[in-house]
């Protein structure tokens, strides 16, 4: 039972779908448990979990920090399910629409033994760090902008009051920003410090982290939910596939991510192999930049997502084994989906829409980076060609990180969104809202007139008949692509 | 003046033109042979366009990964298509094309640069030289592949960034060669003579002294083409030198390699042409070098 619980986490953890494993029965003398070796295309620059929101953050914060309430991913047999459960909170109840008073669950221990308190998640979630003007997280704001006080009632419960009536607080509380971090050694060691030794209550601890090449974690054997089941766990950064696959073969790795579907077979031949898919709320989108030249015209851009033909993308590159979205529209949203809306591909109104535009032939170059997006490479040649048929002059720059990709001049670029609490304000409002990185990089918030209807509300009713908002958004400025299983 | 130069040169170039036919008739096979390749990847690449039956861009996303003609495969497809459906016959044309264009362009620039920086530390000697020898140096002292990679991967890679960086690879054997042979035939009868005469510098040096010292260049540039090719497929390998759509042998290689073991064709055909274009200049290039050379006559 235990070994089931911990091999699940550690597999939510890798967020490694597709992903392959190889489980090495290499056992030490006195600690019969394996030692897991993970290769990843990429590791996070810092472990602060709330400061890493990105993919390859996320699957190692899994197995290192715990949130107060956990959302039951496993629930629903397509691993989206969204029922919430206990976790480090024990019971949480509502006094009203804008109060929550958390339950913790007793003698829970900090990888520096010390006990869970009220202190540390009051800490967790002080203003100045997730919210407030001059927060230490910028992107924490997109998901706790609406608190307006945290304190702690005794040693076990703590107090969250919103600014505004707000149905989502649990589900913000199960969310990618809501690792409760231990107080002490935070203070003691900064944020920077925190980022390079991080403390939290999860299954495995910090032993040896080394930026860009591997992060070491051991089995933290007083976790609450019982000893994990592997003595340690490292993620290597493995950059190329072909090296990520080589040493599963030889047994150098015992999991590996980032798995294109159409290698899956090859895998396979290898003995004690297996491939694992699933298909993640994550979707690959494109990034337009207005300021680009003709970029500006709303129509171009219109052109340039009307021209993808997303279903032959996952169908050639994905063996169809990724699912095209209804752009910012997830069937997790439940009251808030809207049936029956998809991302069009209609080159003849893209060809309209250009002519229409006076689009004359500037130059439109699609920066991408190769090894981040698994097949995102390839799909951009196919992108590229697929705009060039249009008509548009379409040009691709490899670059080599996301520093050269956001820098000057960039026109298209590359992103994923994850759907992070199942809610449009878990999804588009994090990604694109004013704390999200589009908005803040460029330093100019854009949704002005949408903001307070969309940011919270009391009533599910009222925002079930606000569904339109994700509207709010210009139609061309992100088009999503491929559901599919990789990261940022 | 005119005619003494002349003279020089007309003396010169029957007996170099009667060697080399001499030597073409006394070829070995295994050098036809190379000749051969080579002939045959220059004509390649140039009439690219003509004899490839699609463009290298040209996807095709339903007919990916087939085999080669004779492994089940489509005389659509005679060397079968990549993981985009593109076919791997026309993007290995076109492939040909790049990396001898690239590795062309900068051995050229590279032959250039070194013999004018050469000619220079000849002709002023005194602190120019010492600079140009400092540079020369410091250039045979840091392994390039090092340069190359911090500088591709600092300011991003361009197609002309990546040539003009192919150009800095050998110049400092060009200059070094350039420099010693040019110091020694300062002195010969025939230089001083013409200078005496009231030529300029320009003209001794076109003229004269580097149709003199042009066959130890022409080695050198036999042995810095393989090399410029072998830099280009292990920088494009890397994914640092020429960038996708574009197509080059080492891009192929290293976007093949994940489907060594599923698509082998992708990265085995270009490695084929690698191999045989470098090992062709090589083995041509030594035997010019033999044919050439004076001493071993």
């Amino acid at each position: 039972m235990t070994l089931n619980k911990t091999r699940r986490r550690l597999i939510a953890g890798t967020l490694a779908a597709p992903f392959v494993s190889r489980i090495s029965l290499a056992f030490a003398q006195s600690d019969r448990r394996p030692s897991l070796t993970v290769a990843v295309a990429d590791l996070p620059p810092t472990l602060e979990p709330a400061l890493e929101l990105s993919n390859v953050g996320t699957r190692i914060t899994y197995s290192v920090f715990d949130t107060l309430i956990r959302r039951d991913f496993l629930g629903s047999p397509d691993g989206g399910g969204s029922a919430l459960k206990p976790h480090l909170a024990a019971s949480w109840q509502r006094n009203g629409a804008q109060e929550l008073v958390v339950e913790l669950r007793r003698g829970v221990k900090f990888h520096n033994g010390d006990e869970l308190t009220a202190d540390d998640v009051v800490f967790t979630f002080a203003h100045g760090r997730l919210w407030g003007e001059k927060r230490t997280i910028p992107e924490g704001a997109a998901y706790f902008s609406v608190l307006e006080g945290v304190e702690a009632l005794d040693r076990y419960r703590v107090r969250f009051r919103t600014r505004v009536p707000d149905v989502l607080l649990e589900h913000r509380l199960s969310s990618w920003a809501s690792w409760i971090v231990n107080r002490r050694a935070y203070e003691a060691e900064g944020i920077d410090g925190f980022g390079q030794r991080p403390v939290g209550t999860g299954p495995y601890r910090a032993r040896r982290l080394a930026r860009d090449q591997a992060y070491e974690f051991e089995a933290f054997d007083e976790y609450f939910m019982g000893p994990p089941a592997a003595r340690t766990v490292t993620f290597r950064s493995i950059p190329q596939l072909a090296t990520r696959m080589a040493g599963l073969a030889s047994g150098e790795f015992d999991l590996i991510t980032n798995v294109p579907p159409d290698q899956i077979q090859t895998i396979e031949r290898g003995r004690d192999v297996e491939a694992r898919s699933v298909v993640l709320a994550n979707s690959h989108v494109l990034v337009f930049d207005e300021r680009g030249p003709a970029m500006g015209d709303k129509r171009v851009r219109r052109a340039l997502s009307l021209a993808i033909d997303r279903q032959a993308l996952v169908d050639g590159l994905w063996l169809g084994r990724a699912k095209v979205p209804a752009s910012h529209n997830y069937p997790e949203y439940g009251a808030m989906f809207v049936e029956g809306r998809q991302l069009r591909y209609d080159p003849a109104q893209a060809r309209q829409l250009l002519r229409e535009a006076g689009y004359s032939g500037e130059r439109i170059v699609y920066r991408a980076a190769p090894n981040y997006y698994t097949r995102s490479l390839e799909a951009a040649q196919v992108m590229v060609e697929m705009w060039k048929a249009v008509g548009i002059n379409a040009a691709l720059q490899v670059v080599e990180n996301f520093t050269q990709m956001r820098g000057a001049g960039q026109q298209i670029g590359q992103w994923s969104n994850s759907t992070r609490f199942p809610d449009p304000l878990g999804a588009v409002w994090v990604a694109w809202g004013p704390a999200g990185e589009p908005q803040r990089r460029n330093g100019r918030p854009r949704t002005p007139s949408t903001r307070p209807a969309v940011r919270s509300s009391a009533r599910p009713i009222r925002r079930g008949a606000n569904s339109s908002s994700p509207r709010c958004w210009t139609p061309g400025k992100t088009s999503a692509r491929a559901r599919s299983s990789t990261s940022r | 003046m005119v005619g003494i130069g002349d003279a020089v040169e007309t003396a010169a170039r029957p007996s170099g033109w009667r060697r080399l036919r001499r030597g073409l008739a006394a070829c070995p096979p295994l050098v036809s042979a190379c000749a051969l390749w080579l002939a045959v990847a220059v004509g390649v690449a140039l009439v690219t366009e003509l004899i490839s039956p699609y463009h290298y861009a040209q996807i095709d996303l339903r007919a990916r990964l087939q085999p080669p003609v004779l492994l089940g495969g489509e005389w659509r497809h005679a060397l079968g298509t990549d993981e985009l459906g593109r076919d791997v016959m026309s993007r290995l044309f076109y492939s040909i094309r790049m990396s001898l264009l690239v590795a062309l362009l900068g051995t050229a620039i590279g032959a250039v640069l070194g013999t004018m920086l050469g000619f220079l530390a000849a002709h002023f000697r005194g602190w120019i030289d010492d600079l140009i020898m400092v540079l020369v140096d410091f250039q045979a002292s840091m392994p390039f592949i090092i340069i190359a990679l911090s500088v591709l991967a600092f300011f991003g890679s361009s197609l002309t960034l990546f040539i003009a960086l192919m150009g800095l690879f050998g110049w400092e054997r060009y200059a070094r060669l350039v420099r010693g042979m040019t110091l020694s035939a300062k002195e010969h009868g025939y230089a001083v003579a013409i200078r005496q005469l009231g030529a300029s510098p320009w003209r001794v040096y076109s003229r004269h002294i580097l149709p003199n010292i042009a066959s130890a260049l022409i080695v050198n540039v036999t042995l810095n083409f393989p090399e410029h090719i072998i830099l280009e497929t292990g920088l494009s390998f890397l994914g640092l030198g020429v960038q996708p759509p574009l197509t080059s042998l080492g891009n192929m290689v290293g976007y093949g390699r994940e489907y060594l073991q599923s698509a082998w064709w992708i990265a085995v055909f270009p490695g084929i042409a690698i191999v045989l274009t470098t090992l062709s200049m090589s083995i041509v290039g030594d035997w010019i070098r033999d044919r050439l050379d004076p001493t071993l006559r």
